[in-house]
């Protein structure tokens, strides 16, 4: 090797460093004085590889004959070409054998000896190098060596090396390093040699460990990735079919059979021959076959299930979908997905739950407060006729003849209607009681077969809101049922439907028999409402076309649905009002200090806004200062709204726990698991805990939560979606769930304002409406100070429905309102696929 | 006209009054007595004529033989604690009153026992279901005062220990009574039945420290028949004792509640109260509507000035009960409308009776329409003293850092809050009008006392939170500043003059400037 012709006088030390090296490999004496005096440590160091690959500077590491090793910057060209043997010296022209000298009258044979200009030796022969890393500096020398090829035993280039490493780390399963060692090398050159076979030997690896870890969805992907690189990669097809059976069964147990489907979709688009896709093909069709099959001898409705359930399993299955048409004509059926069912059903409504059900179980005795519904020409009530006497301090209840009970043993009588109203009045049944009723009924009593009398300490205010509960029978448990076995109780109702089976998942409606002939054909005559344990649940049945009928729509979702083909959108007529209730029970909740810095913590309009609507708010959405929707009579005008204060919410919840003597405020929150609910709840939780006022959020079922409360169950905060109907009547329960409890739950004390728990005792009282009006306006603009609940807002809520379905009208105060004209029509969710 | 009797003479006169009376039909019957009226033993002195009636179930196994047994043990352990102050009388054949429902008994069911008697105790003997253990209960009834004490009730767990829990059954059970003979001092003097015996043991002695009495007033009506009354919501609880007298104070719903101006003769004596097992049971009525007072907070201390503890909320027919705290005494209750108007205060002690006291209270509307005003005033002030002790504390730290654009966006911030004028003014227009409405008013009370203060009280909230002179003394120190600059800014404009000695460098006007008075943080808040 010799030096390049740039003599660098700066490093002389350097020189004499990397110069033991050099002279050993090249032969070259010029440096022997410096061999004497280098080291082998020095040596080895200039040799070190750096210690991470992905961050270092590229370098080649050159073995040369006497095996040292050079790290040097990448040579050029990139590999270097095979070597070439030297050529021996020319010594000039050669003479001819007859020698140069011509004979006379011939040119000249001389040829004079030109030295021909020395060539510059290609990398054949011969390279530049410069050093990736001066021993005296660590940084690389500018200095150029020749190095011939012949002196060069090995030369590893930096992209073999990130490649070698890569294999290393792919043998330790360090993926993600091995891939970015890959990329490295890409980056470099995109064509080096043996980098795509390097990549497709990780993509089988990584997806086969994948597959093995139980990430099936990232392990297909990985596959599937090399699939489409190296389709005839070896094992690959085996290990496609081995990952996608496993995902494909166990969509099969968990009765995914759409994303099983799929799967298989996609196994075939891969490996459509294979023998093992052939199989789990047919597992399904035999699957489907096998539910369709097992009901050859049941009733039509058991019929029209089994057919579905193997429509579901396999939509294309043979002769299923007509045989499905027939079967559901004859007991066209609605699904409906609900946020939660009545558990257990019966004759009460202490949850929504109950009051969406209810009325199609039970008939009320009056349908609503119209004249027509007093002189019982309402349809659809057990009140023939409602006398009012002694300025309605005596109601005579004449009941409508020829009503039976679902269990046919006799009609609808007196009796039932007086054992309803007096069942309201034990406070030992939590489920009926209703204090409200209690404190104003004086006597019932039956006058013959067809006739109740109610004496009243007091006008009612509507009598529609108390006679419009549902009624039981007597002959019936407390629980509303009878005895059918000694394993089945029944519940006995008057209504339009019977529940057939109820569980706390589902409840399925079915129509007696009696009502189901004056209905026309293709009208609802089951109904089975499901309850998804996940909001998300709910919508993606809905959307797969499971559930005709949606009861609640995400407010975040309405304008993805209202765009959607094939989906109507209808509004309940009351607005959501929610209200994180307090328990006035709780000392920590009567302090009125704490109670403001809880309302003073809440940034409602942001909230609203950017976590439920998702969108700025529309007509109906808006931050809420009290229970009573807006615009309406309750609604007091000029009430400011609350506001929020980040800075006053820590002063006051510092001075609260002063107060009390407390050295941190603990609470629980109790809310339903609503769509916006749960997607608000943390950011509540968040809001406190900056007040330093800690938090603990807990789900609990709507239905659940709601009838607890109402039975008088304590609590801390409780997350509470509210409708009103009518302010005078619902106030009370708005803003104390247990204003309708038992006596033995000091339920009143449950009212955090002992100021709005006596005006809502006078509105009990109030026995004229403009009163009581009145009262609900002050009840309104006192509730702003006195927090008694921490308003928060309200929503529009909305519900949609498929197009099959018809007879759901954009608006209606309750789901199922008209449900007797509703028609619906078979439908079977295709795979989009099918049509290819 | 004082128609007061000397006192001893009174008691007696009136126990004797009632014993004639009790024992009228008995001496008609035998005839006239000719024996001679023996001069009656002082009150002190005399000892207490108990009359046991010990009645069991048949679950608790008592056969005469365990009966005789334990009516011995116990007696002898009377005693040797107790002594002659009790003159126990066993009777043979048990009162089937005792095995009756003993919390529904009424006192005119006890008329006909043995007018010599000064107690009768009921006491049953029965079997706890949960352990089998004897549960001794029973009343006393004073004869003289025809008042049936509470129903006491003691457990034994172990059958072993059934004497010694009997014991401490009768000592519960056991009243004493006495004679009111004078007022000192605010404090009411009784002369205890049997003070003056001297008690075997400090268990026995008649009256001591603590011991509560109910006062009783005895009118001779015009038919020369005693009427007997209990002084309501009233209780007298002994302080100190002197020999056989008694010093109590006087804890009473009313200010004179054992007043002498009374227009029949009369005598007032006093029997002893312990809280039995029993819950108060307590119904309010509104005075003018006669409905009932539903939602209203029920709060209890102990008497004289203990703790207070929430009892709970009327429902809905104005009903609460008391239960027994760990007092075991007097306490006063309290109903409270919203958050602080009282409605009613009295003495009561739970456990004492059984049965339900209806009380009448005015539920002062408009006073709670104020109150409620009142505290949303008072929410808007404390929340500005937070907002304005914020500010200040931040002004502060921009005038020491000298940030004067800080300070600046402060002062205009804080311009933004209401000034303190106006909370003032609407306070006070709350007042006229609250002023006005109770010259106008007269069903009920408008300005109460509760309420005054409460105006009083945002008053000085006001004036001692809500000032601006920290605010003005940072806006004078921006000024200052403002002042200084454009002075410099002057100063360089001009040529400064060549020889004139450099004037002393003079502090900035903000360090000079008047430190803002002190801060009110939002925890002084009262």
């Amino acid at each position: 090797m010799r030096r390049s012709p740039r003599p660098d006088s700066r490093s002389k030390v350097a020189h004499r460093m990397i110069g033991p090296a050099l002279v050993a490999s090249t032969c070259l004496g010029l440096l022997a004085g410096s061999v004497a005096t280098a080291t082998g440590q020095e040596a080895a160091r200039a040799a070190a590889m750096p210690a991470d690959l992905l961050v270092s500077r590229p370098f080649d590491r050159i073995t040369l004959i006497d095996n040292s090793t050079l790290l040097v910057e990448p040579v050029s060209p990139r590999p270097l070409p095979p070597v070439e043997t030297p050529k021996p010296p020319t010594r000039g022209p050669a003479i001819p054998l007859g020698g140069n000298i011509g004979l006379p009258g011939e040119p000249s044979k001389f040829e004079a000896f030109e030295a021909r200009k020395a060539e510059e030796p290609g990398p054949e022969t011969q390279i530049t190098i410069h050093l990736a890393q001066e021993a005296a500096t660590g940084r690389g020398d500018a200095r150029d060596f020749k190095l011939k090829r012949t002196a060069i035993k090995k030369i590893e280039y930096f992209e073999e090396i990130l490649l070698a490493e890569g294999e290393r780390l792919l043998r330790a399963r360090d993926f993600t390093r091995a891939f970015e060692h890959y990329l490295r090398v890409r980056n470099r050159d995109p064509k080096w040699p043996g980098l795509d076979d390097h990549v497709d030997a990780l993509l089988f690896a990584e997806g086969r460990q994948a597959l093995g870890d139980g990430d099936v969805t990232r392990g297909l992907r990985l596959l599937r990735e090399l699939h489409v690189r190296k389709p005839d990669y070896p094992g690959l097809l085996d290990q496609f079919a081995s990952a996608y059976a496993g995902r494909i069964t166990r969509a099969i147990e968990l009765k995914l059979y759409p994303e099983g489907r799929r799967l298989l979709h996609e196994l075939e688009e891969v490996a459509k021959d294979l023998p093992r896709t052939r199989e789990l093909r047919s597992k399904f069709v035999d699957l489907a076959r096998d539910r369709a099959g097992l009901v050859g001898s049941g009733s039509n409705p058991e019929r029209l299930d089994a057919l579905l359930e193997a429509l579901k399993i396999w939509p294309t299955l043979e002769g299923a979908e007509a045989e499905y048409g027939k079967a559901f004509a004859a007991d066209p059926t609605l699904d409906v997905a609900v946020v939660d069912v009545p558990w257990p059903a019966g004759p009460w409504t202490r949850s929504p739950a109950d009051a969406r059900i209810a009325p199609l179980l039970f008939l009320p005795m009056l349908a609503d407060d119209s004249e027509e519904a007093r002189r019982g020409e309402a349809s659809g009530q057990i009140a023939a006729e409602l006398e009012s006497t002694d300025l309605g301090r005596r109601l005579v209840v004449r009941v409508r003849p020829n009503i039976p009970w679902s269990d046919g043993s006799r009609d609808v009588s007196a009796v039932d209607v007086a054992r309803t109203l007096i069942d309201r009045c034990d406070p030992r049944d939590a489920a009926k009681y209703q204090a409200r009723w209690a404190d104003v009924l004086e006597k019932v009593q039956p006058i013959d077969e067809a006739r109740v009398e109610l004496r009243l300490k007091r006008p009612l205010l509507k009598p529609s809101f108390w006679l419009d509960a549902p009624v039981g029978a007597a002959h019936a448990g407390a629980d509303g049922r009878v005895v059918v076995s000694s394993q089945e109780r029944r519940l006995v109702g008057s209504g339009p439907y019977i529940c057939f089976d109820s569980s706390p998942q589902s409840i399925e409606l079915r129509v007696r028999s009696e009502a189901s002939a004056d209905n026309p054909s293709g009208s609802i005559r089951r109904l089975r409402e499901v309850r998804y344990d996940r909001p998300a649940g709910a919508l993606a049945a809905f959307n797969r076309g499971d559930v005709a009928l949606l009861a609640h729509v995400p407010p975040d979702q309405r304008a993805k649905l209202g765009g959607t083909p094939g989906v109507g959108l209808g509004s309940y007529s009351q607005p959501a009002v929610h209200v994180l209730a307090l328990d006035g029970r709780s000392p920590l909740l009567r302090n009125r200090t704490l109670r403001r810095a809880l309302s003073y913590a809440l940034d409602r309009k942001s909230l609203l806004e950017e976590t439920i609507l998702k969108s700025p708010g529309g007509d109906g959405d808006a931050p809420a200062d009290g229970v009573f929707p807006r615009g309406g009579y309750a609604d007091a005008p000029g009430v400011k709204p609350l506001a929020y204060d980040p800075v006053l919410a820590v002063a006051l919840a510092s001075l609260a726990r002063g107060e009390m003597k407390l050295e941190a405020v603990k609470l629980k929150l109790e809310y339903p698991p609503i769509a916006e609910v749960e997607a608000v709840v943390a950011r509540l939780v968040e809001a406190f805990r900056l007040a330093r006022i800690e938090v603990a959020a807990v789900a609990v079922p709507q239905s659940r939560l709601e009838s607890e409360l109402r039975a008088g169950r304590r609590f801390d905060l409780a997350y509470r979606v509210l409708r009103c109907d009518e302010p005078v009547l619902d106030a009370g329960l708005m803003i104390c769930p247990g204003y309708d409890a038992p006596p033995s739950a000091d339920a009143l004390a449950s009212a955090a304002s002992p100021r709005i728990l006596q005006l809502l005792l006078q509105l009990e009282r109030s026995t004229d409406l403009p009163t009581a009006r009145g009262l609900a306006l002050q009840i309104d603009r006192e509730l702003r100070d006195e927090l008694p609940v921490i308003p928060l807002w309200q929503l529009t809520e909305q519900y949609a429905w498929r197009s099959r379905l018809k007879g759901p009208t954009a608006s209606a105060d309750r789901l199922y309102r008209g449900i007797k004209t509703w028609e619906i029509t078979p439908w079977i969710a295709k795979d989009p696929w099918i049509g290819d | 006209m004082d128609r007061q009797r000397p006192l001893d003479r009174r008691l007696t006169a009136a126990v004797l009054t009632l014993l004639l009376a009790v024992g009228s039909i008995g001496r008609t019957q035998e005839g006239p007595s000719t024996a001679p009226a023996s001069e009656p033993e002082p009150l002190e002195n005399r000892p207490y004529r108990i009359e046991v009636h010990l009645a069991s179930d048949a679950d608790a196994r008592l056969d005469s033989g365990r009966r005789g047994a334990l009516i011995a043990s116990w007696l002898e352990m009377v005693r040797r604690y107790v002594g002659p102050s009790w003159s126990i009388r066993i009777a043979d054949r048990p009162s089937s009153l005792a095995v009756s429902d003993l919390e529904g008994l009424k006192a005119g069911a006890l008329s006909g026992f043995d007018p010599a008697s000064d107690k009768i105790w009921l006491v049953r003997v029965s079997v706890d279901g949960d352990d089998a253990g004897l549960v001794f209960s029973g009343r006393e009834y004073d004869a003289a005062t025809r008042w049936l004490g509470p129903l006491q009730r003691r457990k034994a767990t172990a059958r072993l220990d059934a004497t010694r829990t009997f014991f401490r059954f009768t000592l519960d059970l056991f009243s004493p009574s006495a004679l009111i003979v004078g007022q000192e001092g605010g404090r009411a003097l009784l002369k205890v039945q049997g003070a003056s015996i001297p008690p075997a043991s400090d268990l026995g002695a008649v009256v001591t420290k603590g011991t509560t009495f109910i006062p009783l007033r005895l009118v001779t009506l015009r038919d020369e028949s005693v009427g007997i009354t209990r002084i309501a919501y009233t209780y007298l609880a002994a302080e100190s004792v002197e020999g056989s007298i008694a010093r109590c104070a006087i804890l009473s719903a009313y200010r004179d509640p054992l007043s002498q101006r009374i227009s029949r003769p009369n005598t007032l004596a006093a029997l002893g109260i312990k809280a039995g097992e029993t819950a108060l049971r307590l119904r309010f009525v509104d005075k003018a509507t006669r409905e009932p007072a539903s939602g209203y907070t029920l709060t209890e201390r102990p008497a004289p000035d203990g703790p207070i503890r929430q009892v709970g909320m009327t429902d809905r027919s104005g009903r609460i009960v008391v239960e027994p705290g760990p007092t075991k005494g007097v306490v006063k209750l309290r109903l409270l409308a919203g958050d602080s108007e009282p409605l009613a205060e009295f003495p009561i002690m739970p456990g004492e009776s059984a049965e339900e006291r209806e009380i009448t209270v005015d539920p002062l509307p408009l006073a709670a329409r104020y109150q409620v005003q009142l505290d949303a005033i008072r929410d808007a002030v404390v929340d500005q003293v937070a907002l304005r002790a914020r500010l200040e504390r931040l002004m502060q730290v921009r005038l020491e850092g000298e940030d004067w654009t800080g300070l600046q966006e402060l002062l205009k911030q804080h311009d933004l809050l209401p000034p303190p004028s106006s909370f003032a003014e609407t306070l006070k227009k709350l007042k006229d009008e609250a002023t006005k409405l109770s010259y106008e008013t007269t069903k009920t009370i408008v300005l109460t006392r509760n309420l005054q203060a409460e105006f009083s009280e945002l008053e000085g909230l006001i004036e001692g939170y809500l000032t601006d002179d920290a605010y003005k003394a940072f806006a004078e120190a921006l000024r200052e500043k403002k002042r200084e600059s454009e002075a410099v800014e002057q100063a360089k404009k001009k040529p400064s003059p060549p020889a004139t000695p450099a004037a002393p460098v003079e502090e900035p006007a903000v360090k000079k400037a008047s430190p803002p008075p002190e801060q009110h943080s939002p925890a002084n808040v009262p």
